[in-house]
């Protein structure tokens, strides 16, 4: 369970995805956030597969990989697209005591499954094919030019650097815990929800204890070197866009611009 | 209680790319009370080794018997397993939670079904037996004690579930001298006095030459020497080519001998070596 969490994993290839300039990548993905939202029928998300196809194979990440990254949202996902099938007016089509299933039902639920693969998957995509650093330097360059977040830009991105950073190590610390625990005697597989829930504080005090004592550590450390953010910090390796990156932008406008098109073709179910 | 292990193999992450041997047909015989040290390389084993004798890991091949009790079994509850053998992991202080240190001593008999008596009992034994004053310290909670308590409460937590077999992974690493002397004198006394079969890994050749009775050498997975102190550590070649040294006492010795000193190079504890030298010493002021 606790291995499947993708993310925040980088998946080193160095493929042509891995070398785009992580602004783009994160721009991209954002264009395509809004996309997804934006199509409303099933051509719309056809097209959709298709453009993340074609870059999940330029990205050469396996496909197994990828799909793992859905394993613990399946839950949320089936949640979504049963409330949708059951709970919308329509036209009935299928009928069984106080369930019905309605035409704007069925169609709103395959919509919805759709759009949360696509988007789960697709923004999966950006976070393997990035290294963390790479993604931070990306979004902090990205935050100095919002007015808003402009100040802080470096401060959160390096909590968010540290955040992800801290991901591996507390998942270990996790795991060395509960062998400890399981060692005496611990059962974390049994019993009613309540005993499950409680049979997890042994695990969590310990790894609060234990992430607390880290991130002092840490802070120390970048005191001892003294460490500042804010303005004025220059670093080793500056962003620079490349000609892949225009080549990019260019395909994402036109790919988006696909997109944006099928709202204009009909599709019906029925 | 003894350990039989068999041709156990196990492999981390099988069919992936990420596929990796840790331990490569390792076979060995524990006695019911014996005192074995277990060094090697960082990375050679001995922790996923140490795992499988309370089946937090299963071999990818072969069997571990406990008692005449295959451990590898589904059939028998890691309950059971618990009661049998104890392991202390690197650390132990990290895995504390209770709000009391008596709570967290209790958390582990509590598991697996003691009685009131039988936990308030074991509880304050095992407390006792860290060298621990069990009145001053059970209500206390367990993160105002010092590092060297906690590691000593943690280790009272294996100790409460009494088990037969006490598994320590580094137990005295990161304390002080005293404390170091303190723990690891602790243990031997439960090998000698409880007759608690004990498993000690250590990267301290010292700590193993001075309480082992027999030393497991473990190289790259797999368990290239078990035997007397005195035969492991009589090559220090052969350890040396796996990053592995001899005991201080043991160095100092072969110092001696390089530099031209008639010395016997065999004994190998830091105590050994002292005699070694102040009888040689003594012979020489005798003949004077």
């Amino acid at each position: 369970m606790i291995k499947d969490i993708t993310i925040g994993q980088f998946y080193p290839t160095n493929s042509v995805i891995h070398r785009l300039d992580p602004r783009t990548k994160i721009n991209a993905t954002f264009l395509y956030i809004i996309f997804l939202f934006i199509i409303n029928n099933l051509w719309g998300y056809l097209a959709a597969l298709v453009f993340l196809s074609i870059v999940t194979l330029l990205s050469k990440i396996p496909v197994k990989y990828l799909l793992r990254g859905l394993k613990p949202l399946i839950f949320i996902i089936l949640l979504t697209v049963v409330l949708n099938m059951f709970w919308t007016q329509g036209n009935v089509i299928w009928q069984l005591w106080i369930f019905k299933i309605t035409d704007t039902g069925l169609t709103n639920a395959i919509n919805m499954g759709f759009r949360l693969i696509l988007l789960v998957t697709g923004t999966s995509i950006m976070t393997l094919s990035t290294s963390t650093i790479a993604l931070t330097d990306g979004m902090e360059s990205l935050m100095k030019k919002i007015p808003l977040v402009k100040r802080g830009a470096h401060e959160l991105s390096m909590m968010m650097s540290i955040a992800l950073r801290f991901i591996p190590t507390l998942t270990d610390e996790t795991d060395r815990i509960m062998k400890a625990q399981k060692s005496r005697g611990a059962d974390f597989e049994s019993g009613n929800i309540i005993s499950r829930a409680k049979s997890l504080i042994p695990i969590l005090v310990p790894l609060f204890v234990s992430a607390f004592q880290r991130a002092n550590e840490l802070a120390m450390a970048m005191e001892a070197r003294c460490y500042q953010g804010g303005n004025n910090r220059t670093r080793m390796k500056e962003l620079k866009y490349e000609k892949i990156d225009a080549v990019a932008y260019v395909l994402i406008v036109l790919a988006m611009g696909a997109l944006f098109a099928t709202r204009y073709l009909a599709f019906s179910w029925f | 209680m003894s350990i039989e292990v068999r041709n156990l193999y196990h492999t981390y992450a099988q069919g992936t790319v990420f596929s990796f041997d840790a331990l490569k047909d390792v076979s060995f015989d524990v006695g019911a009370h014996d005192f074995i040290g277990i060094i090697g390389h960082t990375g050679s084993g001995k922790s996923t080794l140490i795992q499988h004798i309370n089946r937090l890991l299963l071999p990818t091949k072969g069997t571990i018997v406990v008692n005449g009790k295959d451990i590898t079994s589904k059939d028998l509850p890691m309950k059971e397993i618990c009661k049998r053998v104890g392991i202390v992991f690197q650390y132990p202080e990290q895995q504390l939670f209770e709000e009391t240190v008596y709570k967290d001593v209790a958390f582990g008999p509590k598991n697996i079904g003691f009685s009131e008596e039988e936990i308030e009992k074991n509880v304050k034994e095992s407390i006792e037996l860290v060298g621990l004053d069990y009145e001053a310290v059970k209500d206390q909670s367990p993160f105002d004690l010092s590092g060297g308590q906690k590691r000593r409460v943690a280790i009272a937590g294996v100790l409460a579930m009494k088990p037969k077999i006490l598994i320590l992974d580094e137990p005295a690493s990161g304390l002080d001298p005293m404390g170091r002397e303190e723990i690891l004198k602790s243990i031997k006394k439960l090998n000698a006095e409880v007759g608690i079969c004990i498993l000690l890994v250590s990267h301290n050749m010292d700590d193993v030459a001075d309480y082992a009775d027999k030393v497991m050498v473990f190289n790259k997975g797999e368990l290239v020497m078990y035997d007397t102190p005195a035969k492991v550590f009589a090559d220090s070649a052969f350890l040396e080519g796996m990053s592995l040294s001899v005991p201080q006492g043991k160095k100092v010795l072969e110092m001696l001998r390089d530099k031209g000193m008639d010395v016997d190079t065999a004994p190998y504890t830091s105590a050994g070596a002292i005699e070694e030298i102040l009888s040689k010493f003594k012979a020489k002021a005798d003949k004077a």
